[in-house]
């Protein structure tokens, strides 16, 4: 009980400091709570003034807040039907949940992860192949394990499920097969017929060549990981996509191999100009592999189970709220703050800075948080932020103030 | 100023409104343009028995086009607005295609497309390499919202060099997009004047109960009340809402039909049952459907196909277990709709035997 106080208190707080950010036509939104203190999951709220919001967080305090990324004619409506669907923006939630890599991978390096993955989202695809504005464009970190990423364009507005689901066909490249984007060339030699598949140009739009395009730049950075930290990270680095190590051993052993002229096949696929550099690979299964992993790494994965865009009713966290087991800010960035954006940063209230409170930790934690390691066994003073995020995670309980 | 001939063959075109801007609502149901409202009657009754009337020329077809919409308003039924604007679109696909290219691009912009002139470097990369001919580039949006209800890889977004939001595609794709766009907005301009149904009704009150009649007659040639051994109380709600948007006439895209097709094989009903609740659907043909079925249940291939898990249902977009706030549904264990409708009908039962 005293955790949820205190959490509640905090949060009071912020919500008395702080506005949340409305989205365009805020009062046509659906609002959804969660609470410290109560059980149930309070849906169908309409507000129809900003005070009447900050009313509302400022008593209830809720420790989850979310809206509705479609608006409504009757957004209060507890029937879907008579809510009266208008349109909805178009939104990406990306979460480190579904990214093979960050497995057992610590809360920090998984954030990274996603991001990495979020900033393909936005410029390959929203800004390149969509051709979206930047304008169009709404990124916020969740407050949790990712971002959300909204394009609120009136164009997209009115897009149905089966239409968004076209669109997340193209960028998950889901059920898709890669070999459909290279030429395929039937080629018989010492009368063994073999099946070779070209690149296309560069240039070339779409999943073609994109393709091409990442070959070079993934090999790039394949070739400095191996420069900087050595073989075998490599090796985890395919591993942990294709979750087969002895394969992943076998394609790093083909690629980092010294060819006659004394480089490594790996140079070939970054620096040759040309569409047959799949042919450098020993067998075609390494090829086959090397292929499946650039295609995850294209892909945009993160969203694969939660068909967040395709459902046009879906409840998203309110920007400037508290996410309720971190005590972050859900923060809208822009793509240049994004970019040099660092959650355990950045996000943490500015009122969570000030003060400390005892905290009790049973087992040992460590954690970096604002730019300093913590290490915390047993009771201890540390700052409120520290305290909130620790206690929100369950990871230690609340004693007092200090 | 559009030629004539040219806005008969196209009178949805914005351009074709002029025409009948000028006249009355009780003059078009006066005596003077009773063969031109036969005309649109006929015209609508045709869509369910599969023929073309004979092609009106000039002025009269627009206005007969006009007054058809004036009826579909009026009657503001799903299955006969859809037949229609199907029914319409096909001969629209075929006109479109012996078209000159100037012709086809002023339908486009008049269906609100948003297009454009392929460069040449593009028309060359692509036909080198994909071997296909570049008629437009069309904005990916307009693209996808055409596209989603066509099936087939040639509709597919991800199998096209998408660029800064345009998509080149050939003559035959451009014009099936502009087809379903057609329908699109057709439809949607039918259900918007909704509120002027009841004005309408006074004027055209026998003529409706005619095209009505018509309709009831395609559909009871196939559709039964019953549903026969299975319990439909006990089907689970994306199962329900399938039927449900079936019923309205609502074209269903492909995984919905195979879904529907497995989940009643599997539960008993018979093929014949089956295609009876197709009937309904806008492109409803007896021997395409027929065959569709039989493949899907394995009289044909030999392969019977099995339901799908929720979780595909779900990627599919055809869960609708958020909607409807099923409790069954919302259970963590509920992975299959087939289970669902095992539980429920047991549920069902003894609920029914301990009222007895
Ligand atoms: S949870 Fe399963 S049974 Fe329920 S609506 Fe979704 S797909 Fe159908």
């Amino acid at each position: 009980m005293a955790n949820a106080e205190f959490l509640k208190a905090m949060f009071r707080e912020y919500y008395l400091k702080n506005d949340v950010i409305l989205p365009p036509r805020f009062t046509k939104r659906e609002y959804g709570f969660m609470f410290f203190d109560k059980n149930y999951v309070l849906r169908h709220k309409a507000f129809f003034s900003k005070r009447e919001i900050k009313r509302f967080l400022v008593s209830e305090v809720p420790k989850h807040a979310y809206y509705s990324t479609a608006y409504y004619s009757d957004p209060k409506n507890k029937d879907m039907e008579k809510k009266g669907w208008l349109g909805a923006d178009l939104v990406f939630d990306l979460d480190a949940d579904h990214i093979p890599e960050t497995e057992g991978k610590r809360y920090e390096e998984m954030l990274q992860i996603v991001k990495r993955e979020a900033e393909k989202l936005v410029e390959d695809y929203l800004l390149g192949d969509f051709g979206f504005d930047e304008k169009d464009l709404q990124i916020a970190f969740s407050g949790g394990r990712g971002y959300h990423i909204y394009v609120r364009s009136s164009r997209v507005h009115r897009l149905g499920s089966n239409e968004r689901r076209e669109i997340v066909s193209y960028i998950t490249g889901e059920s898709t097969d890669i070999f459909k984007f290279l030429i395929r060339r039937e080629e018989i030699k010492r009368k063994r017929k073999r099946t070779l598949y070209l690149l296309y140009p560069p240039e070339f739009g779409g999943w073609y060549g994109k393709i091409s395009r990442e070959i070079v730049k993934i090999s790039r950075s394949l070739l400095s990981l191996y420069e900087e930290y050595g073989k075998d990270t490599v090796v985890e680095e395919f591993n942990g996509v294709l979750k087969n190590k002895k394969l992943s051993r076998r394609i790093v052993g083909d690629l980092f191999k010294k060819t006659s002229e004394n480089t490594m096949k790996i140079e070939h696929l970054i620096s040759q100009e040309q569409s047959q550099k799949l042919q450098i690979f020993e067998t075609d299964e390494l090829r086959d592999a090397f292929l499946m992993y650039i295609k995850e790494k294209i892909r945009i994965r993160g969203e694969a189970d939660e068909p967040v865009t395709t459902d046009i009713h879906r409840l998203i966290r309110l920007i400037g709220s508290l996410h309720g087991k971190t005590g972050f800010i859900v923060l809208p960035l822009t793509l240049n703050e994004f970019k040099n954006f660092n959650p355990l940063i950045d996000a943490i209230p500015q009122n969570f800075k000030e003060g400390e409170s005892k905290i009790m930790a049973e087992k040992k934690v460590e954690i970096e948080l604002n730019g300093e390691n913590y290490r915390i066994e047993g009771e201890e003073c540390v700052p409120n932020y520290v305290a909130v995020f620790l206690v929100a995670r369950g990871m230690a309980d609340f004693i007092s103030r200090c | 100023m559009i030629d004539i001939e040219l806005l008969a063959k196209y009178p949805f075109l914005p351009e074709a409104r002029e025409y009948v801007a000028s006249i009355r609502i009780d003059e078009l149901f006066s005596p003077i343009y009773e063969d031109v409202r036969d005309y649109a009657k006929n015209w609508i009754k045709s869509s369910f028995e599969n023929i073309h009337l004979p092609f009106l020329r000039g002025e009269d077809r627009i206005l007969a086009f006009y007054t058809a919409k004036l009826y579909l308003i009026a009657i503001q039924d799903p299955i006969v607005i859809q037949r229609f604007a199907n029914h319409f679109r096909d001969s629209l696909e075929s006109m479109l295609l012996s078209e000159e290219e100037n012709i086809v691009d002023l339908v486009a912009s008049g269906l609100g497309i948003d297009f454009r002139v392929a460069g040449e470097d593009i028309k060359r990369m692509n036909l080198e390499y994909r071997n296909y001919l570049v008629f437009r580039m069309i904005h990916f949006i307009d693209f996808v919202k055409s596209a989603s209800r066509i099936s087939g890889d040639a509709f597919r977004l991800i199998n096209y060099p998408l660029k800064d939001g345009w998509v080149p595609v050939n003559k035959e794709t451009f014009v099936k997009i502009l087809r379903e766009a057609f329908v699109r907005n057709f439809t949607r301009e039918i259900e918007e004047k909704r509120g002027d149904a009841k004005i309408l009704r006074r004027y055209v009150g026998n003529d409706i109960r005619e095209i009505l009649e018509i309709k009831d007659k395609f559909i009871s040639r196939y559709s039964s009340e019953e549903l026969g051994a299975v319990k439909s109380d006990a089907f689970p709600p994306c199962i329900k809402s399938i039927l449900v948007k079936l019923r309205n006439g609502v074209n269903l895209p492909h995984q919905a039909r195979f879904f529907l097709v497995t989940f009643l094989h599997r539960i008993g009903m018979s093929n014949e049952d089956i295609l009876k609740l197709f009937a309904t659907a806008p492109d409803f043909r007896e021997d395409m459907t027929r065959y569709q079925i039989q493949h899907i249940t394995g009289k044909i291939s030999g392969k019977e196909y099995e339901v799908p898990k929720c979780e595909t249902l779900r990627a599919y977009g055809l869960c609708v277990r958020d909607v409807y706030k099923d409790k069954l549904c919302q259970k963590d264990w509920m992975t299959h709709p087939l289970l669902y409708y095992k539980l429920k009908k047991e549920w069902l039962s003894k609920r029914s035997q301990s009222s007895e």
